[in-house]
């Protein structure tokens, strides 16, 4: 079996990858795929905890591409959906304990294994993206709909464009509030800038900060609309044709005039 | 309510008139440039290519001389040229 690996990346920090990670690998898991999360931010580990597996984490990537130990001795396994693991980070060594070739060895040998390999990416475009980019054989580039983000996800598109291809944008953080008013780009106007295809738009959500704080991702507790919006997303890259809701600020003529007339 | 406030709640209540335009025609500006990934020497270089090029045909005053980067979501990624051309009497072109 030869299983996909995709890294989710986005240049700025702070925009939702690990979120987009750690719900679209529970998401494709729920859908019976066999899914290992790779957590690609050495120095920095977070994805244990958003997941909420923290306190079974023993061996990391680092002991493994260091030999110190076997890839299953360090997988964790999910306790509510079995056909999930994940590779834990490092969070004492540095950024280039590995390099290039060990990550895409490891990539390659859970491929083995795995349906899905998703891969964490860091902040930003040095040694830790480069790493997590080979390792790949997709892009997932999550963005926020604000100008750095939007400027920093053009980058590494451009820089994507040249090793896996066309990544595949979420818009993540999407207030239709904001959108409503004219104070936020929708949809359209990021892909007016960034000229790639949506995989998705996940919005702003209180849900997503209440289930890191219980590290259970939303994806699993079907309502809200981030969990949904996630749960769509997964379909979507196993092929299926899930219709993105259109999300741009439209009005219907009664809200516009009440609007008009009465102030928002 | 005047009529500027009025124009400006219908505009907002077709989503227009928000920040989100100055976002996105300077993301496209500022994205033009970012690809096109030129120092400020290799610019000014082109720059002074164009200028001669022109020169060798027309007559342009050099002090009007401009070029610029636009993008916008009508205009997108244009570089516009601007040379003010020195017409006299007889033929544009001249020896030096
Ligand atoms: N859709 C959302 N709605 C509200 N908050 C969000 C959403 N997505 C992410 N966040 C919050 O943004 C912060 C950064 O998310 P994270 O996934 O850690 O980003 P990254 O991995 O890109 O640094 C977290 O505090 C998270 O709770
Ligand atoms: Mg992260």
């Amino acid at each position: 079996m030869s299983g996909r690996a995709i890294v989710v990346t986005s240049g700025k920090g702070g925009v939702g990858k690990t979120t987009a990670t750690a719900n679209i690998g529970l998401g494709l898991a729920s859908q019976g795929k066999k899914v290992v999360l790779i957590d690609g931010d050495i120095g920095l580990r977070n994805l244990d905890l958003i997941l909420g597996v923290e306190n079974r984490v023993v061996y990391n990537i680092v002991d493994v591409v260091s030999g110190r130990c076997q890839p299953r001795q360090a997988l964790v396994k999910d306790k509510r959906i079995s056909s999930l693991f994940l590779m834990p980070a490092s969070q004492i060594d540095e950024k280039d304990a590995i390099n290039t070739d060990q990550m895409r060895d490891l990539s390659a040998q859970l491929k083995e294994e795995f349906d899905f390999v998703l891969i964490d990416c860091p902040a930003g475009i040095e040694q830790g993206f480069r790493n997590t980019v080979a390792a790949a054989d997709e892009a997932i580039v999550v963005t926020t709909p604000d100008v750095s983000p939007v400027r920093d996800a053009d980058r590494v598109i451009g820089l994507l464009q040249s090793s896996l291809g066309e990544p595949q944008l979420i818009i993540n953080r999407m207030s239709m509030d904001m959108v409503k008013r004219g104070d936020m780009l929708d949809q359209q106007d990021v892909l007016d800038i960034l000229a790639v295809r949506l995989l998705g738009i996940v919005p702003e959500d209180e849900a997503v900060v209440i289930a890191g704080n219980k590290g259970a991702p939303v994806v699993l507790n079907g309502g809200s609309p981030s969990g949904d919006a996630y749960g769509r997303i997964a379909r979507r890259i196993l092929g299926e044709d899930v219709p993105i809701p259109e999300l741009n600020g439209h009005n219907s003529l009664a809200k516009r005039l009440g609007r008009i007339l009465f102030g928002r | 309510m005047t009529l500027t406030e009025l124009i400006q709640r219908i505009q907002h209540s077709f989503g227009k008139g928000g920040s989100k335009d100055e976002a996105k025609s300077r993301l496209l500006l500022v994205l033009q440039d970012d690809r096109l990934g030129l120092t400020a020497e290799e610019k000014e270089a082109l720059r002074q290519d164009i200028l001669e090029a022109i020169r060798k045909h027309l007559k342009i005053d050099a002090e009007g001389f401009t070029m610029e980067f636009v993008s916008s979501p009508t205009d997108q990624n244009k570089m516009h040229v601007s040379a003010p051309v020195q017409v006299g009497r007889g033929p544009a072109n001249f020896s030096k």
